[in-house]
């Protein structure tokens, strides 16, 4: 119970880091305090619906969207211990981060509106092209590891974090990352050419809580780097929480640093890099772990 | 605990599936289906098959929002612009449905009842990568990396294809 | 006031403007532009997004009614704030103030608002793999981010590929062509000094360098570039311009994932080798030309202004080839195939207004 209560607090502190920093970039020299304000006016901003919306499935995706998030962090290890220990961890990570594919086409689809529709469309073609090169980059590290469990993930990498050794499986990871996200350079599905995309028809408390989802999952995909691939809360001097958390906000500021000096990918060219360099790359980076751990 | 779980659990399951037929739009339709087999998944869980059971979760959310880019995304009316039907040739279809589910019930009460054998594995994931694939392990993966490598280059192939004149 | 009443206050400071912009208003879309950026506040994209709607010239007829449609999808509480094509600093600064001050007052907040019509029902035809599919008519335009003022692209889309295009003018009243004024009061006789028509073809570039790559989903590069060209023009702070300026044109010459997403978009009818990707390096080369000449006092005396000879409204041209562009490509390429035309529907004279 504590530890759950932990962990939303550190997703939300994040989250909101995330925001002011992404803010702050935007708009050099000021707008440090724009998310808080913004907070502000969507809880006074009056909901509005779109004709013939189906708004049991839209909120049914907002909601999810959040919902996904938390859940996939109850299996990071917060510093030693996560909130849920499970023997097959990353693929209960890997089967929530997931559900986001659902929850964005469910607005997309449900708001009854073009452009939505069209962000809702790229999302789930992003996530064909993610998730394969994602999944082996996950498999990769349960094989160094020899388990699918976070605790011995981390423990696999007290000599060598596995992000030197297994380094095009980090390098995919941190791109599925921001693709899971749909963040920065992988945010065609929320892009400003199609006036915002899935979130477009969503206002108030709608929009709170959509965008508060993205930031959570957003948090949660960066700490995840931190036990697959950074050595968890291993290091010198200062307890392992105090670790995770720092490694998770560097991560955290690379991915939203990341959206600011890179244009978004068209998804007709990120499919054929995913399909043409991606995967290829992901597999023989196992196979190359598989020979060392042979 | 488990039995109540178990129970609300197949209720769920039963009633995501019910709701595929009777909900006006393909999209509820769908993502009914997907709760029906997102309550299966988690039903695996009580068995103690943790791995089998996220896998499950995992490829049923992909698999459902491919069919939905299939059978849903080519359609451009969005939400419930036009409620449909989602029973076709009813009559004929709940007659077969009808009678394969007498014939699996009849099953499960004429065969044995399992009986469990040994104590249940440390790691059961392991122990069932073992069972399903045991000395075969070596083929497989090879099979799989082979199935993996004829999907990429059938999409070397296909996107040359499309663009000609196109570099990729 | 309560904490609602402190909130509204709170929240009136930072209220994400969304910026319309009918033709024969873009120097009040310059001069809204530079403010907010100066004050900080980041465009909405999206009309539920937005807390202020600020529409920059007088919009004729069909852009009108569009103006309103967006305005009844404003979410409460919402301000409009009208400016006209001719609007001075001043009066800009003082609109949003005044906007700022409305939106503070407190409130009760409404609940569900009126529906908003919606784009009528799918029909069907062959799509380019021959399958039959479901297909849409959709307008692109006129109110749409990083979008040329007054354009209206009617399309007929399956999924997101552009199957039909063709081009309609939303028009606006007035007359004055703020991009090619320097080179019209020239031929009209009046004197103007080079340096003010290379100041003024500068910013354009630049202008559309910003909006290109606002599009291309690069927002630092294109901030960069929006704050270049409102030093150039508002501010006059011309070392500072030639300062920074090197510095941007090498950042994007030299961003490697640019140059692949613009890959392969055509910027011309005729397949040029390059296309999208030749069409920046162009404004680049061209912006730093004419940024040598800022404090050259000759008289003018030719009529080549940003998108050329302005006795020949070169944007007619460009709406020409747009539909034939466009057709085939998905959204996302089609909206950068525009920006890159980026055509000046301030040139049409006695437009059809549709």
């Amino acid at each position: 119970m504590g530890e759950a209560l932990v962990l939303l607090g550190a997703v939300g502190t994040l989250a909101l880091c995330a925001a002011v920093f992404d803010a702050v970039l935007a708009v050099p020299g000021g707008g440090a305090g724009e998310p808080l304000r913004r907070v502000a006016r969507l809880l006074l901003q009056q909901r509005r619906r779109t004709r013939l919306a189906d708004t049991l499935l839209v909120r049914t995706g907002v909601c999810g969207l959040l919902a996904v998030a938390v859940l996939a962090g109850a299996v990071l290890p917060l510093g030693e211990r996560p909130v849920a220990e499970m023997a097959v961890g990353v693929v209960w990570f890997n089967a929530m981060e997931v559900g986001a594919w659902g929850a964005l086409w469910l607005v997309g689809w449900g708001v009854n509106s073009v452009y939505p529709l069209v962000g809702g469309y790229r999302f789930v073609a992003q996530g064909l092209a993610y998730e394969l090169p994602h999944m082996f980059a996950l498999i990769t590290v349960a094989l160094g590891a020899g388990s699918l469990r976070f605790a011995d993930v981390v423990a696999a990498q007290r000599g060598l974090w596995f992000a030197v050794w297994m380094p095009v499986a980090f390098a995919v990871y941190l791109v599925s990352a921001v693709a899971m996200a749909f963040w920065g350079p992988m945010d065609g599905p929320v892009s400003d050419d199609i006036c915002g995309g899935v979130p477009a028809e969503l206002s108030g408390p709608d929009r709170l809580v959509f965008q508060a989802g993205r930031y959570a999952l957003l948090v949660v995909v960066a700490a995840a780097a931190v036990p697959l691939f950074l050595g968890g809360g291993a290091g010198p001097l200062l307890p392992p929480w105090l670790w995770t958390a720092l490694k998770t906000v560097a991560v955290l500021a690379l991915l939203v640093w990341s959206g600011r000096v890179l244009p978004t990918v068209r998804m007709d060219l990120f499919t054929r890099l995913s399909w043409l360099v991606l995967i290829p790359a992901t597999l023989l980076q196992l196979l190359v772990v598989s020979v060392v751990v042979l | 605990m488990r039995d109540v779980a178990f129970w609300v659990l197949a209720v769920v399951a039963v009633a995501g599936g019910v709701a595929v037929f009777r909900v006006g739009s393909m999209a509820r339709a769908t993502f009914a289906l997907l709760g029906s087999l997102v309550a299966v998944g988690l039903a695996l869980l009580l068995l103690g098959l943790e791995y089998l059971g996220y896998v499950i979760i995992l490829m049923m959310v992909m698999e459902m929002l491919v069919m939905a880019v299939f059978m849903v995304m080519y359609m451009m009316n969005p939400a419930g612009l036009m409620p449909m039907r989602m029973t076709h040739n009813a009559r004929w279809a709940a007659s077969v449905a009808g009678a394969v589910f007498v014939l699996l019930a009849t099953g499960t009460f004429l065969l044995p009842e399992p009986v469990r054998h040994g104590r249940p594995p440390a790691d059961p994931t392991r122990a069932l990568g073992l069972a399903i694939m045991g000395p075969k392990m070596l083929v497989m993966m090879i099979i799989g990396v082979a199935i993996l490598a004829t999907m990429v280059s059938s999409v070397v192939l296909s996107v040359n294809r499309r663009h000609p004149g196109r570099g990729c | 006031m309560g904490l609602s009443g402190w909130l509204a206050g709170f929240a009136a400071a930072c209220p994400r403007p969304m910026v319309v912009t009918a033709p024969h208003g873009t120097r009040s879309r310059l001069l809204v532009e530079a403010e907010l950026s100066r004050r900080g506040w980041r465009h909405a994209h999206a009309p539920s997004g937005t807390g202020l709607l600020v529409v920059c010239g007088t919009p004729a007829d069909a852009l009108s009614r569009a103006v309103e449609m967006v305005w009844t999808t404003v979410p409460a509480p919402g301000e409009l704030v009208r400016l006209r094509g001719d609007a001075p600093p001043e009066r800009v600064a003082a609109a949003l103030d005044e906007a700022v001050v409305r939106l503070a007052r407190p409130r009760s907040p409404g609940t569900d608002t009126g529906e908003r019509t919606d784009v009528p029902m799918a029909d069907r035809g062959p799509d380019r793999d021959g399958l039959t599919l479901d297909r849409l008519r959709v307008p692109l335009g006129p109110v749409l981010p990083d979008w040329p003022a007054g354009l209206v692209v009617e399309t007929v889309l399956q999924g997101d590929v552009i199957q039909r295009a063709r081009v309609e003018v939303a028009g606006g009243l007035g007359g004055e062509r703020f991009w090619d004024a320097p080179w019209l009061a020239a031929l009209e006789g009046r004197e103007v000094t080079r340096g003010e028509a290379a100041r003024r073809l500068a910013a354009s570039h630049l202008d559309s360098l910003g909006r290109l790559l606002a599009v291309a989903g690069w927002p630092g590069a294109s901030a960069r570039a929006r704050r270049l060209r409102d030093r150039l023009l508002w501010e006059r702070q011309d070392q500072w311009v030639r300062r920074d300026f090197p510095g941007f044109a090498r950042a994007v010459r030299r961003s490697r994932t640019l140059k692949w997403v613009l890959r392969d978009l055509p910027a011309a009818r005729d397949p040029a080798p390059g296309g999208l990707v030749r069409r920046v390096g162009t404004w680049l080369d061209r912006t730093g030309l004419a940024l040598r000449d800022l404090d050259d006092g000759r008289p003018l005396d030719d009529d080549e202004g940003p998108r050329g000879p302005v006795g020949g409204e070169p944007s007619r041209g460009l709406l020409a080839v747009l539909p034939e562009l466009v057709t085939g490509a998905d959204l996302a390429a089609a909206r950068l195939v525009v920006a890159g035309l980026d055509p000046d529907l301030d040139q049409l004279r006695g437009a059809r207004d549709g």
